[in-house]
């Protein structure tokens, strides 16, 4: 089984046009309601054509975008970068007309950095929020005097800064806070997406394979008919008839079906096997170490000696088939040259061990193991981090507890409690 | 043991199996071949006969649809040891069949 593991940093989701749109018109409301307001409502005199030009400007080009794409078009993260890039720089200029830092509403700026922090890059956070603080230095200085009446507001320098400073404070954690935050979730989600697709396709493979082994069982009782009839016709029917010939090609073809049924059968590792179909734990293990192991490190399977006679029988079920084959994929690719599972039983549990003689896990890996996206071996180009997030969920979800430590090498413990695990028991166990 | 003396010549046979073409076709060929045969389709069927009038031969199928052809083994085994019993199972593993 091949697997496309995610990069580790994945592309952002793009954004959904129709959302980018309807803050933007949001924006363009209030930008003209406040205008309207100071202008006319609190007679604050304002440069009004240039506030409006200002404001059809964001309008347009809000037109514009509708008329062009339709409403469920997404954009990439540059064009959303410019957009917002954009709408900073509009705002901006609405500032300067209006007072700029002495504005209150100067603290809007955080808008577009927000926005950007929630959904796109880090690059374009940083872009936009370099440019914030950029409008703001700028707007500290130079801008239109603020409206007021009846006589000119001036804010002292001191003060001002302390506007600024406070701005710009406020603009570089918040949007490296939220844009952590919101990162975080979507990694999450993503690795979230990952198992499940990873858990349906090993559930789709052992479906498919439980339908063909279903299949060979049936076939098999028809087949057997077939072969008594053919081998009865052979008996009864002289050698020199002229239907002789066809009963031999009858009989050995019926020879045939069976040795290929008898070749489905026999390998029920191969095939996936029907879930319910149990082996000892050791032979199990061998299955799993000989469909995924690459080679490159020499792999045994030891059975603890004080481990108990009864072997407990396991039944072929996709998450541990697929969580123990990603353990044992890993530790190879980390081992030097050799790679050992033990394997341990008593009345109560169930253990397995999975041992590998390279560098063993690192302190900081160690500290946020099951995490999705660890990974020490970029170079190599494929990532443990999803690997174990897979597997540790996969496991767990079957019962098994894990946990992974140095031993002289890298060293993963799984156990579970025996009654999840062992299927000899006098009843037939029903499939999870 | 007088009882394989009587073996020698005892060629009842037992077919146990749900399908029954198979059944009916495997019993005609084994009369052929000398043997007598009584045919069941069940457990339940299999243990009647078994007790009543256990086989020197048997062919049973282990996937019955009342249960496991097993049961006729065993209850074959415990009225009659000698008896020489075939198991037909679908089960690739033998492992699993002879658990």
């Amino acid at each position: 089984m091949t697997d496309t593991y995610s990069e580790r940093r994945l592309p952002v989701l793009p954004v959904r046009l129709r959302t980018l749109l309807l803050i933007r018109w949001i924006a363009a409301a209030g930008q003209l309601a406040t205008v309207l307001v100071v202008h006319f409502g609190l007679n604050y005199e304002l440069p009004l054509t240039y506030c409006l030009s200002a404001i059809t400007v964001l309008v347009i080009s809000n037109l514009v975008l509708t008329a062009m794409r339709s409403g469920g078009a997404r954009l990439g993260d540059g064009q959303a970068l410019t957009l917002l890039i954009f709408d900073a720089l509009q705002l901006s200029s609405l500032l300067y007309l209006t007072g700029g830092l002495d504005n209150p509403f100067a603290i809007l700026i955080l808008a577009p950095v927000l926005v950007s922090a929630t959904i796109l890059s880090r690059r374009a956070t940083i872009t936009l929020t370099a440019l914030a603080v950029l409008s703001i230095t700028v707007l500290a200085y130079f801008h239109f005097p603020l409206p007021w009446s009846p006589d000119r507001l001036v804010l002292p320098l001191p003060y001002v800064l302390g506007i600024w400073t406070a701005l710009a404070v406020a603009t570089v954690f918040i949007s490296a806070y939220v844009w952590a935050v919101a990162d975080e979730a979507r990694h999450m989600s993503e690795a979230l997406s990952e198992t499940q697709a990873a858990l349906a396709r090993a559930q789709g493979l052992a479906a498919l394979d439980g339908l063909a082994a279903a299949a060979a069982h049936e076939l098999g009782t028809p087949l057997a008919t077939i072969a008594v009839v053919s081998n009865e016709l052979s008996r009864e029917i002289p050698a020199d008839s002229p239907l002789a010939e066809d009963v031999q090609l009858l009989l050995s073809q019926s020879e045939r079906c069976r040795d290929i049924l008898a070749d489905i059968a026999a390998d029920p590792e191969e095939r996936g096997g029907l879930p319910f179909e149990a082996l000892p734990l050791s032979v199990f293990l061998q299955g799993v170490i000989d469909d995924t192991a690459s080679g490159v490190a020499d792999i045994r399977v030891e059975i603890d000696p004080d481990a108990g006679e009864d072997e407990p029988n396991v039944g072929q079920r996709p998450e541990i088939l697929r969580g123990l084959g990603n353990l044992i994929q890993n530790a190879e690719q980390f081992a030097r040259s050799r790679v050992v599972v033990s394997v341990g039983w008593d009345v109560q549990n169930v253990r397995i061990l999975i041992r590998d003689d390279g560098p063993g896990f690192s302190a900081g890996v160690l500290a946020v193991i099951g995490e999705p996206y660890i990974s020490t071996r970029a170079e190599r180009g494929d990532h443990m981090g999803l690997g174990i997030f897979i597997a540790q969920s996969l496991l767990e979800r079957s019962g098994a507890t894990l946990s992974f430590r140095n031993r002289g090498g890298g060293m993963v413990a799984i156990s579970w409690p025996r009654s999840m695990l062992d299927l000899t028991a006098d009843e037939p166990e029903t499939g999870h | 043991m007088t009882e394989s003396n009587v073996r020698i010549n005892d060629r009842s046979l037992l077919i146990v199996d749900d399908d029954t073409p198979l059944r009916t076709r495997l019993a005609r060929a084994m009369e052929s071949r000398g043997f007598t045969v009584a045919a069941a389709e069940s457990v339940a069927e299999g243990v009647e006969f078994a007790m009543e009038r256990p086989p020197a031969y048997a062919v049973i199928d282990l996937r019955l649809d009342d249960g496991n052809g097993f049961e006729v083994v065993q209850a074959i085994q415990q009225a009659r040891p000698d008896c020489r019993i075939v198991m037909l199972t679908g089960y690739g593993n033998i492992a699993t069949a002879v658990a």
